[in-house]
């Protein structure tokens, strides 16, 4: 959309953690005589954390299922000449950090940066999707099932009760599928 | 972008701007209302040589400090090592008082002439009263006196008690009338947040009997410590003699609003009193947080705002009991970093709510969202700036609570339209058109709030024009004019 098409992604996730954001600041240790009031640039920045977490249980849902069906979870992908497992996993590693950067950092920085986070995740979530074509759907669901609880651990870390955290893993993963339509 | 807002329906005009202002003051603390007014017109000379500017925000003998530095907005206690106290803009909050009250009151007052049937349908007199006897007030403690939102007939007290069925209906039923009556214009924010931190304590314990007994000898004999209140509330007998020997010249008893006090009743009793006051802490967020969610999520502009009154009174209760706990722990070793942490979440969502009634207040000179007026040059204004800028303050406005999410998708549309990004434009209003066409059924206007659907089925149609779908362009305008006629 516009000129910013890459961040898609992100603003989906962003409107749909709304100002639940503002504990993913808490968590970085903002204190009480430093409060950095950001709106949709924190929203964007932790949208960036949350899709990386997603990213992270999903391939481990992957690795897992493979390893039950009798195939080498290293070698996800080689078979089918897609990006291997640990390409893409690199890919995440270096999303995090991405995304934890932004987390500390200033907000005009994430305007600056959503659209070039939002099409690596696009492309990254592309790339983790073919990892599981030898998979059968089941495992593939049941991988995206990993990246939800993922998504909740990450909200638990940051100050989000458990119930609470459940309730919003499972929207914030349909937000990622929605934002790359 | 069409106007089938108020012109030509001024009543309904008045009648919204009044409830809004009253929404305003009954939310908030109304000096701080007026400080918002002064606030909002305030000029924010930053230097352009540093991209940094202080202003100190003065409220009686409390200074903060609203420091910018390229770009970032923080608020602190203390200067900076950079600023220097010759550098700082001085804003004194309390320069200013009753500019909203006023205001309340003269849009009351044309709406009574103009009409009529919408002030006494709506009972807006009841709400001018209550915004001005808050308004009035300047001690908080006389609030409890005026405003008592918990009330036991005392010829009812005896059924009461008489089973913990009994007692949990009566709790839930007086927690339903304390939030509609809040979200209905009728009582100010405090004591409310008060009474339903209480009453949502109060369902914590399986049986409240023993807490209400607490409340009610409190009422009538103020003297006794807590002690002492417990033993006695053990005993209905003696509950029964304390009342009957108390003066109750209005037949009803008003038990204490603070939680605190049930917490600790409950828990010198061994009935669980702080585990009680920790969850009914975390069901008022969660209950918040849902409500949160969802408002903001309505086809409907008003009822979005019933939702946020309803979410920041459940926040502030919270917090009630979020403080409460916090004093509890101060003398001793526990750990209050994680209570501390949920009262900072509290009070910011509180006071973005306020904040998006400010907007729809109409008296700070901002966004109005309830305006169509308002909202058309803010289009105008966004459509020339670059389009990455441009959505992230639009979305910044959503994700702030100013504008519900039917809103947020109205104006990307209408301004990605007027930039030439006819398919972005047609993604956005096609999702608007989606929240307000599927959900009318559920969620019907209120009958003061404009027909959104005539404004977003014109900007319809002028993109399907663009994109060449005549007969959908055709479609649109007719709906935008049998739209136009159902509007009032």
């Amino acid at each position: 959309m516009g000129t910013d098409a890459g961040a898609d992604v992100l603003y989906e996730v962003a409107d749909e953690i709304g100002l639940d954001a503002d504990r993913f600041r808490l968590a970085q240790g903002a204190s009480f005589d430093k409060l950095y009031l950001t709106g949709i640039e924190l929203a964007l920045a932790a949208a960036g954390m949350i899709a990386h977490r997603f990213l992270r249980g999903y391939i481990r849902g992957l690795r897992a299922a493979a390893k039950e069906a009798g195939l080498d979870p290293d070698t996800l992908g080689d078979r089918l000449g897609r990006g291997t497992v640990r390409v893409v996993n690199a890919r995440v590693d270096a999303l995090g950090e991405r995304a934890a950067s932004l987390l500390a950092g200033r907000p005009a920085e994430v305007l600056e940066q959503a659209a070039n986070l939002g099409a690596e995740i696009d492309e990254t979530l592309r790339e983790a999707e073919e990892l599981g074509a030898e998979l059968t759907e089941a495992a593939r669901e049941e991988s995206r099932a990993a990246g939800v609880d993922e998504i909740a651990a990450a909200l638990v870390e940051n100050g989000f009760t458990p119930e609470r955290a459940t309730e919003l893993a499972p929207r914030l993963t349909d937000r990622l599928d929605l934002g790359r339509r | 972008m069409g106007a089938p807002g108020f012109a030509d329906d001024p009543p309904q005009a008045l009648l919204a701007r009044t409830l809004h202002i009253a929404r305003l003051l009954l939310a908030e603390q109304p000096v701080q209302v007026d400080s918002m007014i002064a606030g909002s017109t305030v000029d924010l000379p930053g230097d352009p040589a540093t991209d940094r500017f202080v202003m100190a925000v003065v409220s009686g003998a409390s200074t903060s400090y609203w420091v910018a530095e390229h770009g970032t907005v923080t608020t602190r206690h203390e200067l900076p090592d950079w600023a220097e106290e010759a550098d700082v803009h001085v804003l004194a909050l309390l320069d200013v008082q009753g500019v909203a009250l006023e205001q309340l009151k003269d849009t009351a007052s044309r709406l009574r002439d103009r009409g009529p049937e919408l002030y006494e349908g709506l009972r807006v007199r009841e709400t001018v009263d209550a915004a001005e006897q808050y308004y009035g007030l300047s001690d908080s403690s006389a609030l409890h006196g005026i405003f008592q939102p918990i009330q036991i007939p005392v010829g009812q007290l005896e059924s009461l008690l008489a089973s913990a069925e009994a007692a949990r209906g009566w709790v839930e039923s007086a927690m339903k009338e304390v939030r509609q009556e809040f979200t209905f214009w009728r009582l100010p924010f405090e004591p409310t947040f008060d009474a339903l931190a209480t009453l949502v304590l109060l369902l914590q314990v399986d049986d409240p009997r023993l807490a209400i007994s607490a409340g009610v000898l409190r009422t009538v004999r103020p003297d006794l410590g807590p002690g002492d209140v417990h033993v006695l509330a053990r005993d209905a007998t003696k509950v029964r003699e304390q009342i009957a020997a108390f003066p109750i010249t209005l037949g009803q008893l008003g038990p204490p609003l603070a939680p605190g006090f049930y917490a600790l009743e409950l828990e010198l009793s061994n009935s669980g009193g702080l585990e009680a006051a920790r969850d009914a802490m975390r069901s008022l967020e969660l209950t918040a947080d849902r409500q949160l969610d969802s408002t903001r999520r309505q086809s409907s502009l008003e009822r979005f705002y019933l939702g946020l009154a309803d979410a920041a009174l459940h926040y502030r209760a919270a917090d009630a009991i979020c403080a409460f706990l916090i004093d509890l722990y101060a003398s001793t070793d526990a750990d209050t970093g994680e209570l501390r942490s949920r009262r900072v979440i509290y009070e910011e969502r509180r006071v973005t709510i306020v904040g998006s009634f400010f907007h729809a207040s109409g008296l700070g000179g901002k966004l109005d969202p309830t305006s169509m007026p308002s909202i058309g040059p803010w289009i105008d204004a966004l459509s020339t700036l670059p389009a990455g800028q441009a959505r992230a303050l639009v979305h910044d406005h959503a994700l702030q609570l100013v504008i519900p999410d039917f809103m947020r998708d109205l104006v990307l549309g209408s301004v990605w339209r007027l930039t030439g990004q006819a398919e972005a434009a047609l993604a956005a209003l096609e999702r608007a058109y989606e929240r307000l066409n599927t959900d009318r059924s559920l969620n019907a206007m209120l009958p003061w709030e404009p027909n959104f659907l005539v404004p977003l089925c014109r900007e319809l149609a002028q993109v399907h024009e663009s994109l060449g779908h005549d007969r959908l362009a055709a479609t649109m305008r007719e709906r935008a004019t049998a739209e136009l006629r159902g509007t009032r």
